[in-house]
């Protein structure tokens, strides 16, 4: 478990803020509890800094994890985020889409959001960019990436994807035996 | 007129030793409307006594017209009739009268040409009056027309350049040679004067044709004896002294005063109250005019309204008679108005004032209610009977003399002196505008229409006349039923504000918000234009490939021939006639109109936010109307104004009152055709958010703070209250789509705030209201009172975070309501007591029970306005009177908030019968406290509540 280099940091913190933008301080800089991003086996953990601090005496193979994952770096030194950041996400997200019911399972599948499903979406989402996949309820399905601006999307026709997926909650099932 | 009516009076008879001579039409009309012409041509080269020469070469004596009128009815006879013989006659008469005549009522006449010069030659210079010259083109034309041969027009022209050219003195003769040299005229306006009948609409030919009949318009009366005066073809010699004659008095004619004595125009000029500057140069003319004046003395004729040239008269109570008559009976009199005028633009700011207001009166009264238009050379030509006759000079006369009394009003405006605030009420200019305005109100069908809305929008930079203007737009705007003055009003003041570089007073544009188009238009009218477009370009793309394919006729139309399409033609124009003659307001035409107001309005609206400087007093104006026409404003525009307003919200310098107008524009907007596509606001849900924290924190008004004296003591809220009166409006507005929770939560909670930090207990009534409506729309609020433990929501709540997402209010803790329940002000304890109990999860089990209605927000500002109670306080038998009305009640209770308080009281108690005490008393309170609630519900509640007598079945049970 180590604190992340520079360029990991940078190469993180541009993932994420695809997604919660500015509001990156607001995890870090949390005045009741300050929380850290800690490297551990090529994953990021957002942890309290108290909780870092005790878990600093166990060693490297007998630590499996430690705080929320935020994802992963891959061989390439890419990062790629994972379902478990959905929370901290979800508070956080800039842009946000909301799928209508029966838009639901179709993404808890692994698939896109498409028009046909869309409830909602944050008023100037741009392209290419990350948002947070909601069901109508306001409860936090997964995250993905814009394919197209919200005034684009609005000519768009109903098979169109709106969304690529990126992570869903179904992974907690689906993903059980990794 | 003043000056005919001198005349008149010098001579006993407005004999003028010229007439209008150039109109050898044979309608020599000395009024403005024949002379306009002529002044126009001559115009660029002469001066104004030039005018008058022409006018002096008229042919046509006293005898003649009478003669001419006598025959009227047989043209063909005259035809016959030798020319020469005529045009003889009538130099006979002339030289028998000429002692007769004085140079006054020349003078007169000639005043007024020159008046009319004048004023034609405004109208023709200024944009102002788009209109004008086509009327005066008109105009001329029905005198013109019929008798006149367009080669005798040119030759009034021709005459107008020689004498424009020539000398006064000497060139009389030349004058005379032409009129001779013609020799058909003399013969033309002869037989012209015969075909009158045909004419009549021009005052001329009337004043010709009728000396004797007694329903003769005034004009006309006065237009005669200055015709007669003067034969220019009889009398070569003399014909040039009388040409000289009229300059001199037309020089003078300018005084207010009537010159009295007949002979002498120098003496006349000295008597007159106001010598005018031209008089000098015409002195040697006037002396010629008194020696013809002497030579040939005018036939004095009797007029009905010499009286009015009476010397005695006061020019007021001349003024007063002139309208007073022609109010009487507009259609014969309305020549008088005519002598009005020439108080109105003489110098006498005193008789120019009550000529100004006179003329107001006489022309609301005598405007008709139809358009007058112009009449065709068919229509002319056209015999037609008596009355119409008369109809139509009146009408003629009524437009000539209603555009110079325009004209003369905008030029008034226009003197008035440029630094701001100098007009008063009691100036000229300020009575001018007013009268435009009463006009416009009046009578908007009118002709010149768009020239006194011209002339109003002009105005609108003046600080000092906004507010009449406004007022008179708002009042046209509301009444307005079809739509196009509206159109053409809004059209003018838009072009007014972009010209005024956004400077100007917010009213102008709040007056928009008055137009009817407001609630008689709906999206779909706009969006159908824009569908329009969009097929007929690809139809014509369409059209074009097929055209370059191949030939063919499908797509048009089917196939019609000739004797069809004919009749198609005239089938339309029956039905145009028809629908014209119905006088109902199409739809179609006033969605037409509009549409092109709602483009001109959406045009400032835009202009002014991208254009105007962001503290600029017009940007609330322009927010509050854009909220009102959210619902028209078409999708396309969407992109562009929520980035404008976006840029709007980001701007710390922008007002509070501003941003949550902001915040309720978007919602509107999408509201409509923004259900095409969710959006979701987080950007304005985040300004609302941010903005009542700063209603919380800012400090409040005091309580004898006197920021209201801007609102003349009305109970509109003010400061603080104001813009939470506004942030409840746009919570209402926000509330109304689907927002996410936690964002509700979090406004739930700042909105708490904002009630326990104000002051006015009407601003917390209205805030508790606004709590409990939300409360009851969602039921997730009630978490926020529970204990933490018991919460789902963890993390701690950001009271200091301006982004409800981040807030994470559902950690929250109002104890807000607690403090309310200890308020100084016993309703707001009630309230708060009420909103606690409800949301406390004892209340939950009591599912089936009526949520807490206090009264609508809207109403709790007013009723517990607190500057208003400090100057009235309530009788207290009255309140609870009006407050506890549930039957039995009365008695039984002090007053609401004690029932409530007392319910708060008995919370502990856990027995049934406390329960339904409790509830009972509770719903008292809140009943009490909103009036709203129905009769019958209050009905409905009470027998609930009340306890239940012991039932019939227990009773029989005790007694079996």
């Amino acid at each position: 478990m180590r604190p992340l280099t520079e360029d990991e940091t940078k190469t993180f913190f541009e993932k994420l803020a695809k997604y919660i933008g500015k509001n990156i301080t607001q995890l870090i800089d949390r005045p009741d509890d300050p929380h850290c991003f800690r490297l551990h086996k090529d994953r990021v953990y957002y942890v309290s800094e108290s909780l870092m601090r005790r878990a600093v005496c166990i060693g490297r193979d007998e630590l499996i994890a430690l705080g929320a994952c935020f994802g992963k770096f891959t061989k390439s030194g890419q990062f790629r985020l994972a379902i478990t950041a959905l929370d901290h996400l979800a508070q956080y997200a800039k842009y946000k889409v909301w799928v209508k019911p029966n838009g639901e399972m179709p993404f808890l599948y692994g698939n896109h959001v498409l028009k046909a499903h869309l409830g909602r979406i944050s008023d100037d989402t741009p392209e290419h960019t990350g948002v947070v996949v909601f069901n109508m309820s306001d409860i936090p399905l997964g995250f993905g990436v814009t394919a197209k601006s919200t005034s684009e999307t609005r000519k768009m026709d109903p098979t169109a994807i709106v969304a690529y997926h990126q992570a869903d909650v179904g992974e907690y099932i689906r993903s059980i035996e990794e | 007129m003043a000056k005919k009516g001198a005349h008149s009076a010098k001579g006993g008879r407005p004999a003028a030793p010229r007439r209008g001579g150039p109109t050898a039409n044979g309608k020599p009309n000395t009024n403005g409307k024949t002379s306009k012409k002529p002044a126009d041509k001559k115009k660029p080269a002469t001066s104004f006594a030039i005018p008058d020469t022409e006018v002096d070469s008229d042919i046509l004596s006293d005898e003649d017209l009478q003669f001419l009128e006598d025959n009227a009815e047989y043209a063909q006879m005259v035809a016959g009739i030798d020319v020469n013989a005529i045009t003889k006659k009538p130099s006979k008469d002339k030289l028998k009268k000429q002692p007769r005549p004085k140079p006054a009522p020349v003078a007169a006449a000639a005043n007024d040409d020159s008046d009319d010069d004048d004023i034609d030659a405004k109208i023709l210079s200024s944009a102002i009056i788009a209109e004008s010259s086509d009327d005066d083109d008109e105009i001329h034309q029905d005198l013109v027309e019929g008798s006149e041969d367009e080669g005798e027009d040119d030759m009034d022209a021709d005459l107008d350049a020689t004498l424009a050219d020539t000398d006064e003195d000497g060139d009389m003769s030349e004058l005379d040679e032409t009129n001779i040299d013609v020799g058909a005229i003399p013969s033309d306006i002869e037989s012209s004067e015969f075909d009158s009948d045909d004419e009549d609409d021009n005052r001329a030919a009337a004043s010709s044709s009728d000396d004797d009949s007694s329903d003769e318009d005034d004009d006309l009366r006065y237009i005669k004896p200055l015709k007669k005066t003067p034969r220019p073809a009889g009398s070569d010699d003399e014909e040039p002294d009388w040409e000289k004659t009229p300059r001199a008095v037309k020089a003078e004619a300018t005084v207010a005063k009537l010159p009295i004595k007949s002979a002498d125009g120098r003496v006349i000029r000295v008597v007159s109250d106001e010598p005018v500057a031209a008089v000098a140069d015409n002195e040697d003319e006037n002396e010629a005019a008194a020696a013809q004046a002497k030579k040939k003395p005018a036939l004095p004729k009797p007029s009905p309204h010499d009286d009015l040239d009476d010397d005695g008269l006061h020019p007021l109570e001349r003024i007063a008679q002139a309208c007073q008559r022609v109010i009487e009976d507009p259609e014969s009199n309305i020549g008088l108005v005519q002598r009005v005028h020439e108080y109105l633009v003489g110098r006498n700011a005193q008789y120019a004032k009550v000529a100004l207001v006179s003329l107001l009166q006489v022309y609301l009264d005598v405007i008709p209610g139809y358009r007058i238009h112009e009449l065709t050379e068919a229509q002319k030509a056209e015999k037609v009977s008596k009355d119409v006759k008369k109809l139509r000079n009146f009408e003629s006369t009524l437009l000539a003399n209603y555009q110079k009394y325009l004209v003369a009003l905008d030029k008034k405006i226009k003197e008035a002196p440029a630094q701001r605030g100098a007009i008063r009420e009691a100036d000229m200019a300020y009575l001018a505008v007013t009268a435009f305005c009463k006009l416009l109100q009046t009578h908007p069908h009118f002709n010149f229409r768009l020239n006194i809305l011209n002339a109003l929008s002009k105005r609108l930079t003046r600080t000092e006349l906004v507010g009449v203007i406004v007022d008179t737009l708002r009042d046209v705007f509301r009444r307005d039923e079809e739509g196009q003055v509206s159109s053409e009003a809004v059209r003018l003041v838009a072009k007014a504000i972009k010209g005024g570089g956004y400077r100007c007073d917010p009213r102008v544009v709040r007056v928009f918000a008055h137009l009817r188009l407001k609630h008689e238009m709906t999206l779909e009218d706009v969006l159908k234009k824009a569908n329009r477009g969009k097929p007929s370009a690809e139809a014509r793309k369409a059209a074009a490939n097929a055209a370059a394919k191949k030939p063919t006729r499908k797509g048009k139309d089917p196939f019609v021939n000739k004797k069809q399409r004919k009749s198609m033609k005239r089938q339309l124009e029956v039905e145009k006639e028809l629908k014209e003659s119905e006088a109902v307001v199409s739809l179609e035409d006033r969605k037409k109109h509009h549409r092109v107001t709602l483009e001109h309005v959406f045009l400032t609206y835009f202009r002014v936010l991208k254009g105007a400087a962001r503290d600029s007093p017009l940007i609330p104006a322009v927010l509050e109307g854009l909220s009102l026409f959210a619902h028209l404003i078409s999708i396309e525009f969407f992109q562009s104004l929520f980035a404008v307003f976006k840029s709007y919200l980001a701007d710390p310098n922008v007002r509070a009152a501003s941003k949550l107008r902001i915040v309720s524009t978007a919602h509107r907007v999408l509201s409509g055709q923004g259900q095409l596509l969710n959006l979701d606001l987080a950007d304005f849900y985040g300004t609302l958010y941010a903005v009542l924290g700063d209603l919380a924190l800012r400090v409040p008004a005091s309580l004898f703070d006197d920021d209201d004296a801007g609102h003349g003591g009305s109970n509109a809220p003010t400061g603080v209250d104001a813009d939470v009166h506004i942030a409840l409006e746009v919570l209402d507005e926000v509330l109304k789509r689907k927002v996410p929770q936690p964002i509700v939560t979090a406004l739930f909670v700042r909105l708490v705030r904002v009630s326990a930090a104000a002051t006015n207990p009407g601003t917390v009534m209205a805030c508790l209201a606004t709590a409990a409506t939300m409360t009851a729309k969602f039921g997730f609020l009630r978490t926020v009172l529970d204990a933490p433990s018991d919460r789902p929501a963890s993390g701690r709540f950001e009271p200091y975070a301006d982004d409800p997402q981040i807030a994470n209010a559902a950690a929250a803790a109002p104890y807000d309501f607690a403090l309310l329940t200890h308020h100084w002000h016993p309703d707001v304890r009630a309230a708060a007591t009420a909103i606690t109990h409800d949301l406390s999860p004892a209340a939950l089990a009591h599912t089936d029970r009526a949520r807490p209605r206090l009264m609508p927000w809207t109403d709790c500002f007013a009723r517990w306005d607190w500057r208003a109670s400090l100057r009235w306080v309530p009788d207290w038998e009255t309140i609870e009177a009006s407050m506890a009305e549930g039957p039995g009640r009365k008695n039984r209770r002090k007053s609401p908030m004690a029932s409530a308080k007392r319910a708060a009281e008995d919370d502990d108690g856990d027995g049934k019968a406390t329960k339904r005490k409790r509830r009972e008393d509770h719903l008292a309170g809140l009943e009490g406290l909103n009036p709203h609630v129905s009769a019958e519900r209050k009905r409905k509640l009470s027998q609930r509540n009340r306890p239940k007598p012991p039932s019939k079945r227990k009773r029989k049970n005790r007694s079996g």
